[in-house]
């Protein structure tokens, strides 16, 4: 494997705050998820893996060279941050435009690879309007665009799926799967799970500054199925639907709750709860059934415990 | 990583076809420009700060068609040194305030410093570009309208500016904008860096520079001393000017040494530029 991000003990703390911890990876060509709770530390990650901050112990490389400090590096990297700063009065076109003129391409190619990037995040219809007025998954769009517009080998995005619509997601998920494809490394920041499925399976889940787990998603997915997980339940009977799931072997605990009348169930294997479920749906009238703490803050408190 | 992929390189590497080294700030001060150029307040103020100009024209044109005018109004260094730190001063300030006071502090505040930052360059060449963007405004208002009158009034009386010996003008023109613009470029830029907020930038760059000669007249009232022309940012450039155009130094500043004046001038400029270091740099460690 080519590494071209290279973390070695690199840590960074602000003042008396740690931000990242002592964290050691390697990154080559593909994509690659940075998964954590809010206030992880990915923003962090991702400021030191494109040169942003530089480390205060350890050290951070990237294609070869220490990512604080070589400008030229630049010339192969790509970053959408998770700023929402744009050059409100230029048009789509002018923003990217202008961020590839900071790469030195002349005009004529600066507008060729414009239209290029911008055609695909799909956003081509609206390249002339001024970027003050787009949407949020618009100006998402347009970040994504000047980050791939100069054809980096590396690629930086930090949560690059907020406030876009399934249509655009899917679009943008398949482009970052393609980017990887291709031979590109792509550091994907996200703290929602599913998106990350279709992208990748290879995460770095980070918490607390510190990267806690780092490997393939099938075995994060059998971290987390080890973790017991609260599902809770809407039926039309719902005493009679707790009689015949109390006897499953995975179910941790079964609880009714007299306000709303729900079934709160907490299991350990979900996917064979929720097939003996999908049985008894007809039956005892299930309505609903929804995860309740199948977030990331619980899972990473799991882990940590452990 | 527990699955080890294969990976073939697909993609084509770009190289940027124009060499940035040393030149990597003009696409930011391009592009800065340009900002600001669809602006018609920008526009405006350049047109309003050139009306002093076609004023001093015509007054040129009179003193060609009354010569006895000259003896009321001569045209001579001082006219040229007054063309530039008269009304023309007000326009410049003016100028850094609109021009200058958002241009690091907006990049700062909505974090757009990582838009450059994530690009070859270095900080260097960031805050050259804004500085270029800045310099270039306030020529628009100080170097160059006086540039245009000195040519202007050379050809409208040449016999009275004809004579080579009047192109010393030029570089003395030049020379006093370096004197103007630089120091007031650096402390609005470093101020755009230490506020964030554009408007308390503006208003802090109001306030340092007519405080400053608030306080310059309230010591030198007091000790009668020519050396509180050092506290006010305006009389030191003056003072350093009227060096520059060997024109008699206003009352409150007259024994100041003119070397002392562009000295402190050196040395702001340098403390704003070491601000600019460490704020703009601050913004990537504290976040």
């Amino acid at each position: 494997m080519t590494a071209r991000v290279v973390f070695e003990k690199a840590s960074r703390w602000y003042g008396p705050v740690m931000a990242l911890n002592d964290v050691s990876f390697e990154l080559g060509p593909g994509v690659y998820g940075l998964l954590g709770p809010n206030g992880a530390g990915k923003s962090s990650l991702l400021k030191l893996a494109s040169g942003q901050l530089r480390p205060s112990q350890g050290s951070v490389r990237l294609l070869g060279r220490p990512a604080f400090g070589s400008p030229d590096v630049f010339h192969s990297v790509g970053l959408c941050s998770d700023t929402d700063a744009l050059f409100e009065d230029f048009t789509g076109l002018q923003f990217v435009m202008a961020l590839l003129s900071l790469n030195g391409f002349d005009r004529a190619t600066s507008e060729k690879l414009a239209i290029e990037a911008i055609e695909t995040v799909d956003l081509k219809d609206a390249m002339h309007r001024k970027v003050g007025g787009y949407s949020k998954g618009m100006r998402q769009r347009i970040k994504l665009a000047q980050s791939l517009a100069h054809k980096p080998e590396v690629l930086f995005l930090d949560e690059p799926l907020t406030g876009m619509d399934p249509q655009n997601r899917k679009r943008i998920s398949d482009l970052m799967k393609r980017l990887g494809d291709e031979g590109r490394t792509v550091l994907v920041s996200t703290h929602i799970l599913h998106e990350l499925e279709q992208v990748t399976q290879r995460v770095l889940l980070i918490h607390n500054g510190r990267v806690l787990a780092e490997g393939n998603l099938r075995e994060i997915r059998d971290l987390l199925d080890r973790h017991p997980r609260s599902v809770r339940l809407q039926a039309r009977d719902p005493r009679g639907l707790a009689r015949e799931l109390v006897g499953l072997p995975d179910l941790v605990s079964l609880n009714m709750e007299d306000a709303t009348g729900h079934l709160v169930a907490e299991i350990r294997k979900p996917d064979a709860f929720f097939s003996r479920v999908q049985e008894l749906a007809a039956v005892h009238g299930v309505q609903e059934m929804w995860v309740t703490d199948e977030n990331l803050e619980s899972v990473f408190s799991y882990l940590v415990s452990k | 990583m527990s699955t080890t992929q294969i990976y073939e390189q697909h993609y084509r590497r770009l190289d940027a076809s124009i060499p940035l080294r040393g030149q990597r700030w003009i696409p930011i001060a391009r592009e800065g420009l340009k900002a600001l150029v669809s602006f018609r307040a920008y526009l405006g103020l350049i047109a309003i700060a050139w009306l002093p100009t076609f004023g001093r024209l015509v007054q040129v044109y009179f003193t060609t068609r009354f010569p006895e005018a000259r003896r009321i109004a001569p045209i001579d260094d001082k006219f040229f040194f007054d063309a530039s730190t008269g009304i023309q001063l007000v326009f410049m300030l003016l100028m850094a305030a609109y021009a200058g006071a958002g241009l690091i502090a907006n990049d700062m505040r909505t974090g757009g410093l990582l838009l450059y930052l994530s690009r070859p360059l270095t900080l260097g060449d960031y805050i050259f570009g804004k500085a270029a963007i800045l310099l270039v405004s306030l020529s628009m208002v100080t170097l160059i309208p006086n540039l245009v009158l000195f040519l202007g009034a050379r050809s409208l009386a040449p016999d009275v500016l004809g004579a080579p010996v009047h192109l010393i003008l030029i570089p003395k023109i030049i020379a006093l904008s370096l004197v103007l613009t630089l120091p007031t470029a650096g402390l609005v830029l470093a101020l755009s860096t230490l506020a964030r907020n554009p408007r308390f930038a503006g208003l802090g760059f109001f306030f340092i520079f007519a405080g400053s000669s608030v306080a310059q007249v309230i010591a030198w009232r007091a000790t009668r001393s020519p050396y509180a022309g050092l506290i006010s940012i305006q009389a030191t450039m003056r003072r350093a000017g009227e060096a520059i155009f060997a024109v008699k130094p206003a009352r409150m500043t007259a024994d100041l040494p003119p070397e002392l004046a562009i000295v402190t001038l050196v040395a702001m400029c340098l403390v704003c530029l070491a601000v600019l270091k460490t704020r703009v740099r601050a913004v990537e460690i504290v976040k």
